[in-house]
């Protein structure tokens, strides 16, 4: 992210002028107010939701140790692929939910990504040799999500004057140009079908991997015993990034740029006529939502250690669609909660029934996997024709006009609480 | 609002436990299952199957899991296994032909305690990954139809496979091609890793022992119509057309593109290699697949002395007869079923499931050597198949003959 | 020159298919500004209910399975040896197929939008997107599991033996394309005629034209757009058994790329123009052969989406289509 800073200033600037008064600094167009929406009055922040979230967070870092320990390898590179896939989904919510755009080819830029952080890692790699290996990643990473934003970028310039529906189409061909043309090895980069990398290079391994591997390991009784096996290792790297996106993408929702997202999102035309530079907005939309693909994607390639073309396949664009869709546009805990639900809920059954049913299990294994796709599909039509706006949500936003925003401790004179009477107190942050 | 977000938190807390509950659950259970099956007088094995079930190329994944289900059943019955007190059970991981499921269902496979073997996969696209999870646990991987040739070169001394890689396989198409009297070919690859590879070999060969290509061409995947590259095959007039891939539409579309080569009036034959070496071919294809010949790994296995026997139980087990890579599925899991055996008799039964014990399977798979349905089965230094036979097949009266007029190397 | 001519036909073929998808997708955004994603899979849906039907007419064994059922059925045992071998037969046996897959699929198609479409008819355009993105899934699906994933379609005999017809030097066109070539020209034509002859035709337009206006006119709405939703499907399930005719398979995922493509053929025609989709449909179909064959059939598809996101950028009207201007 600092990177899109440095590379984005005057771009940002020239959109800051079309905005409101009062300059932030680039930082805070891109990351929005880190520190404030969190802790200062805007948001309700009750001893009860500080105590949930930490006890959350203590359950999601102790949990792999306690797969991990007791042997359950399925489970703990299910809940990596459930990570993967939320980090992709806040990418597309920062597209769809925010700024009202409809992506039907997210795995577009998921696959930038990956082949993006596989091709730079290689020489990366021989360049610093052995003991710099640890380096490699974090780089590639970074290196991954811009070459993803480029591309994001690349693609908002021609797709700015469609509408929703069309861009859907679009979006949607574009993710099967990508795919077709990493099959068919331009430049001989992604060495076609055979994937990478390519026969005789190694992916290097990533920080600390091997450090721990070799020295951590807690054994109690006979049944638990734990190691840093590659599952292990990526549970807590993902997690950490997705930690980190959550707080990102949440604090640019917050900010200017996620004010003029809402307005474009509501009516383009009218929010365009009060000023907001809907160029820009949709721009940083496409380039914000394309960097956490590549993040992710950077993720999966280490994860995997190789990539070939199969993973991207439109299915795969409309499951993330779906997770956004189902847990609701916008909605941050609603994307969450679609991510484990959509792609957690299948790998319990095939857990159960690979561990419990003996030989049935298998059949019941390959129905699951066509009966998701059953139920996403009946859930999207219900969803949409019930309750569009998805199992949780997105808040509504009110804004003061004047001063700061209102805090919890209500002060009911505000106009936006009024006319919307039925906002409980202490609710109205944004 | 607030009661909202409780309900939201308390939720997630309530999804995130779920998991871990089920997980504790089945832990009790397998470990319960474990010890009774300690106690007792039998021990039973797992042995991991992965490939594609529900989703991808499904008809080369049912048949291969359904061989590994008939080897364990005879297995199970034989006397080598209830003298050592031994038995076997399948967990089948259905992978549906795509990368990003490995590391489950790798896993998932890892996650069984008495995993003994796993027999898989199918994909060269999966096998890579899966076998990353391997390798990191110990635990012996023998593919039976991931044909990649550099699988066996990255360092991995727990990968084997017992089907032959597309750099034997395309030679020898090659060579039985100029032996048909054969001179000018089109080559044409599905857009599949396995195809590219077969195609890269078969034209390695083909160009040095003087055979011409007069056009190389590409299809893509899901692709149904091929009227453009039959209308490009007729202009360039080759003695016939090699079709690296698969038969099926959902993985490659071998039979579509036959039938409308001729459809579309050429003459000459289509050729490939194993994967349109299989009925379904001639089911798809009907009529225009007369004609049609074949490259496969191994001897045909009717006319192995085990092969007849296969597939005789094959049938009576799933009611279809073997195709695709299945024998060599049910090669690749007596593989382990006899390794488990000499361990077990070197090392005492209770040591077989444990890191020392995988370790010591893996070494005795590779220096495995016993009569197969596809052939001798052995390894070389790599891991690959010792058994460098390839058939070539024709289709004749709607079904695969030995090709009469080529000599079997 | 015979080379270029041979694709010709070949483009033209295909497109023909193309051209009768891409009406589905024309007819409905003219009337309700909504991109059909889900008449992808009523062309998947009529090729499984058109193999259903023909096994039913000339597979001994189906037949004798479906009288174990349904005993009337075993009449059909009687009547498989004049539809498969006999010209007349196959004729007979050929309207039967397309007729059943026609109305079956026509009827689902309105299903779909009784339940899944009309309810949201006042949201917004994205929500009825998603909505039938959704509903694509959920047919694909459900096809996979009562079905299967890839079904062999029968080639009736008399089909297989006829030769391929030589037009001159070598070209030569397989007498299954012919079929299909001269089927998609007398329905487009007869569509045609309907919509701007007939009174349902004229209703359609105008529907298309001002929803509320023709309303007050006394035409009724609903029922106009559930006619719109049974002819589309009704002519996306013909294309879809052609499929299962030509190329001998129907798999569950087979409506996508031709869904695609016709949608880009409609595009570029013009959507909502029935004209512009017939001619979308045929130059599509022509791009690509010319494109596959002095090109790479490797990048077909890429070619394909890349004149649709040209269209879309440069000429979102198409070619025949009028420009639309965003109102407020």
């Amino acid at each position: 992210m600092t990177n899109t800073k440095n590379t984005s200033k005057n771009t940002t600037a020239a959109y800051e002028d079309q905005a409101v008064k009062g300059k932030p600094s680039a930082a805070e167009a891109v990351f929005g107010n880190i520190a404030k929406p969190m802790f200062s009055g805007k948001k309700a922040t009750t001893p009860l939701k500080i105590a949930l979230t930490a006890l959350l967070l203590v359950v999601l870092f102790v949990l792999p140790i306690y797969l991990q320990g007791m042997g359950e390898a399925l489970l703990l590179a299910s809940l990596v692929g459930i990570g993967l896939y939320v980090i992709l989904a806040l990418g597309l919510n920062i597209v769809i939910g925010y700024a009202g755009m409809l992506d039907f080819g997210r795995m577009a830029f998921y696959a930038v990504g990956t082949y993006a952080a596989i091709i730079l890692a290689i020489p990366l790699a021989n360049l610093l040799g052995p003991s710099l290996e640890g380096l490699v990643f974090p780089v590639v990473m970074v290196g991954a999500g811009l070459v993803a934003a480029f591309v994001g970028w690349l693609l908002s310039l021609p797709v700015m004057r469609l509408r929703g529906d069309y861009l859907a189409i679009v979006t949607l061909g574009f993710g099967e140009i990508v795919r077709i043309t990493l099959q068919n090895n331009p430049f001989d980069l992604t060495n076609g079908l055979l994937g990478l990398p390519k026969s005789g290079d190694f992916m290097p391994s990533p920080p600390f991997f091997e450090y721990l591997r070799d020295t951590v390991q807690w054994a109690i009784g006979n049944e638990f015993f734990f190691t840093v096996t590659r599952n292990v290792y990526w549970y807590y790297m993902v997690l950490i990034m997705l930690i980190i996106a959550i707080i990102v993408v949440r604090n640019q929702d917050n900010s200017r740029l996620g004010r003029s997202w809402a307005a474009m999102r509501e009516d383009e035309v009218a929010a365009s006529a009060m000023g907001v530079n809907i160029t820009k907005a949709k721009t940083w939309a496409f380039v914000l939502g394309a960097f956490w693909g590549g993040i992710a994607g950077a993720c999966f390639g280490f994860f995997l250690g190789g990539i070939s073309p199969e993973p991207f396949s439109f299915l795969n664009s409309v499951i993330v669609l779906a997770i956004v869709v189902i847990g609701g546009m916008g909605s941050i805990p609603g994307v969450l909660v679609g991510g484990v639900l959509i792609m957690g809920f299948p790998e319990l059954i095939r857990w159960f029934a690979m561990n419990h049913l003996g030989q049935a299990g298998g059949d019941i294994q390959s129905m699951v996997a066509n009966f998701r796709n059953l139920f996403l599909g009946l859930l999207m039509v219900i969803m949409m024709a019930v309750r569009t706006e998805g199992l949780i949500p997105m808040k509504p936003k009110f804004y003061k006009l004047f001063g700061k925003a209102k805090s919890g401790k209500g002060d009911n004179s505000d106009a936006s609480a009024a006319t919307t009477g039925a906002a409980p107190k202490g609710g109205a942050g944004s | 609002m607030k009661r909202k977000l409780r309900f939201i938190l308390a939720a997630m807390v309530a999804l995130a436990l779920a998991f871990a509950l089920v997980a504790c659950n089945g832990d009790d259970n397998g470990y319960e299952n474990g010890d009774d099956a300690r106690n007792g007088d039998t021990t039973t094995f797992v042995i991991g199957f992965g490939g594609p079930i529900s989703q991808g190329a499904v008809s080369f994944g049912v048949g291969a899991r359904d061989a590994t289900l008939l080897a364990v059943e005879q297995a199970n019955a034989s006397d080598e296994a209830r003298d050592l007190g031994i038995q076997f059970r399948v967990v089948e991981g259905d992978d549906q032909s795509d990368p990003s499921m490995a590391p489950q269902v790798a896993g998932a496979l890892i996650s069984e305690r008495d995993l003994v073997g796993v027999v898989g996969h199918f994909n060269s696209g999966v096998t890579d990954p899966a076998g990353l999870v391997y390798n990191e646990h110990g635990v012996v991987q023998i593919s039976y139809g991931s044909t990649r040739p550099d699988l066996t070169h990255m360092g991995r001394d727990n990968f084997f496979r017992t089907c032959a890689t597309d750099a034997l396989q395309g030679p020898t198409a090659a060579d039985s091609a100029w032996e048909l009297g054969f001179r000018t070919a089109v080559l044409i690859d599905d857009s599949s890793p396995y195809g590219e590879g077969l195609a890269a070999a078969f034209k390695e060969q083909w160009e040095n022992i003087g055979g011409e290509i007069l056009l190389e061409e590409r299809t893509a995947q899901q692709e149904s119509d091929f009227a453009p590259v039959v209308t490009r095959i007729n202009a360039a007039d080759p003695d016939f057309v090699f079709f690296a891939g698969t038969y099926d539409s959902s993985s490659g579309a071998g039979a579509m593109f036959a039938r409308q080569l001729k459809d579309g009036g050429f003459e000459g034959p289509t050729m490939g290699g194993d994967g349109i070496q299989v009925d379904g071919f001639i089911t798809e294809a009907g009529q225009q697949s007369e004609g049609t010949i074949a490259t496969k790994p191994g001897m045909p296995i009717e006319d192995m002395p085990e092969g007849a026997a296969f597939i005789e139980d094959f049938v009576a087990l799933t009611g279809n007869t073997p195709g695709g890579f299945d024998a060599f599925a049910f090669d690749a899991a007596n593989a382990i079923i006899n390794a488990v055996y000499e361990v077990a008799r070197a090392d005492g039964v209770d040591n077989v499931a444990t890191p020392a014990g995988r370790r010591a399977i893996i070494d005795a798979v590779a220096g495995i050597n016993f009569p197969g349905v596809t052939g001798p089965v052995s390894f070389d230094a790599n891991g690959d198949s010792a058994n460098p036979i390839v058939s070539t097949f024709l289709v004749d009266g709607g079904e695969w003959i030995i090709h009469p007029d080529v000599s079997t190397p | 020159m015979e080379f270029f001519v041979q694709l010709l036909i070949d483009g033209l073929t295909l497109g023909g298919m193309y051209a009768l998808i891409a009406l589905g997708f024309t007819l409905v955004y003219g009337i309700l500004l909504m991109i059909n994603f889900a008449h992808a899979e009523m062309f998947m849906t009529g090729g499984f209910i058109g193999y259903g039907v023909l096994n039913l007419l000339s597979n001994e064994s189906t037949i004798a399975t479906a009288s174990d059922f349904f005993a009337p059925l075993s009449i059909l045992q009687s009547t498989q040896p004049f539809f498969t071998t006999t010209a007349l037969g196959f004729i007979l046996m050929m309207l039967i197929v397309f007729g059943v897959a026609a109305v079956l699929t026509g009827l689902l198609g309105m299903t779909i939008e009784r339940f899944a479409y009309r309810p949201l008819r006042n949201s917004p355009r994205l929500c009825a997107l998603i909505s039938a993105l959704g509903m694509s899934l959920f047919l694909q699906n459900f096809v996979l599991l009562a079905v299967g994933h890839r079904m062999v379609f029968p080639t009736p005999e008399f089909l297989a033996n006829l030769n391929a017809v030589p037009l001159f030097g070598s070209i030569r066109i397989a007498p299954i394309d012919l079929i299909i070539f001269v089927t998609c020209l007398v329905l487009l034509f007869t569509l045609d005629r309907f919509v701007s002859k007939s009174k349902l035709g004229k209703a359609m337009r105008a529907t298309s034209q001002d929803k509320d206006a023709a309303g007050l006119m006394g035409i009724n709405i609903n029922s106009v757009i559930a006619l719109t939703f049974f002819i589309g499907p009704a002519l996306g399930a013909v294309a879809g058994t052609f499929f299962g005719l030509k190329y001998g398979v129907v798999t569950f995922n087979m409506g996508l790329f031709p869904g695609i493509k016709a949608f880009t053929a409609a595009v570029l025609g013009g959507i909502g123009n029935l004209r512009g989709a017939m001619l979308g449909g045929f130059l599509i179909g022509v791009l690509e052969a010319l494109a596959s064959g002095y090109l790479s059939i490797a990048y077909r598809d890429v070619i394909t989406f890349a004149i649709l996101i040209l269209i879309l950028i440069f000429r979102p009207g198409g070619l025949l289509g009028e420009s639309v201007v965003e109102k407020v």
